[in-house]
């Protein structure tokens, strides 16, 4: 059974890439933003890119960690710690994933750097595999 | 989400409030929609499940196709495959919801550990384990021997609401009778009423 994996805060470029990748690797996939608009339009990019895929969006942050069986938090840092305590309940047990667009940020503070991104994707399906 | 397994758990043990608490962090929330899978045949049944809202049914498919229903698991019931949850062989059974549904699941190692830590779930779930047990060989003997109309009111006092929520051809292929002879079984106890 293909686990399905909630990403709230998909609308950030993290969030995004990261629902690309398990799209393409055919995870059923729940996306929330708090701006439903940019969940909307990334469904309907997936679904134009990848048609087999199952790919959703759930408005409620709640409801979306509930249904699923991994959670990956894309969210903003500032935005962490008021939607931990909305998915507090229905995560007990479940893998939740923190990855963040961290690059942007890290270019910023070291413009003149190369700055490598963490291969987080594939790292969580490596995760995901099936015993 | 838990005060429905809290009351099936009270009525076989008494758990303190400290107990409770623990046993709660053991299960996993999980939604389901219509029509999909929590396991299907040939995958490992990683969990058995609590029913907190809806209904699952648990069912095999034979080499022609036909499904033949084994369970259904409305609200307050339990539902797995235990012989894979337990030995980690792949599972015979599909099982799917055939409404919206709110389960609590438990891994195996999850109820290893709350057997540890909390005895008196050990005895709650040997007991579940007996009366599953005890209905097992009552439905096994009404298979191989009793008449359809039999089964059928048996099916009646284990699920009270069945028929609301069930199509005919699935309480048909629980029965392990053609949906025309469930119809001729209806008709004459309407008859009869």
């Amino acid at each position: 059974m293909k686990k399905t994996i909630a990403i709230i805060g998909a609308g950030e470029a993290a969030g995004a890439t990261m629902a690309q990748r398990l799209a393409e690797a055919d995870y059923p996939v729940l996306l929330m933003d708090k701006d439903a608009e940019k969940s909307k339009t990334l469904q309907h990019f997936l679904a134009v890119a990848w048609p087999t895929a199952e790919v959703d969006v759930v408005n409620c942050s709640y409801e979306c960690a509930w249904e699923a069986d991994v959670v990956v938090l894309a969210v903003p840092d500032e935005e962490l710690q008021p939607v931990a305590e909305k998915i507090r309940m229905v995560v007990t047990r479940k893998p939740v994933i923190r990855i963040a667009d961290s690059a942007g940020t890290l270019q910023t503070l070291f413009p003149h750097s190369i700055i490598v991104p963490m291969a987080c994707a594939s790292y969580i399906l490596n995760y995901l595999r099936p015993l | 989400m838990f005060e429905l397994l809290f009351q099936h758990i009270s009525r076989h043990v008494l758990l303190t409030a400290e107990e409770w608490e623990y046993t709660k962090t053991m299960f996993v929330p999980k939604k389901l929609r219509r029509r999909q899978y929590l396991l299907q045949s040939g995958d490992v049944g990683e969990y058995i499940a609590f029913v907190n809202k809806g209904m699952l049914r648990s069912y095999t498919v034979d080499e022609k196709g036909e499904e033949h229903l084994v369970q259904f698991a409305p609200e307050g019931w339990w539902i797995g495959d235990i012989y894979s949850f337990l030995t980690k062989e792949p599972a015979l059974y599909n099982i799917d919801a055939l409404e919206e549904a709110e389960l609590l699941l438990l891994s195996q190692e999850a109820q290893d550990q709350l057997f540890d830590a909390v005895p008196k779930f050990e005895r709650y779930m040997r007991i579940l384990q007996r009366n599953s047990l005890i209905a097992m060989h009552r439905r096994l003997v009404l298979t191989i021997s009793m008449p359809a109309e039999e089964k059928y009111q048996q099916m009646l006092t284990n699920y009270p609401n069945l028929l609301q929520r069930v199509p005919q051809h699935m309480i048909a292929s629980y029965l392990g009778v053609k949906p025309e002879t469930l119809s001729r079984i209806r008709k004459k106890m309407a008859e009869g009423a």
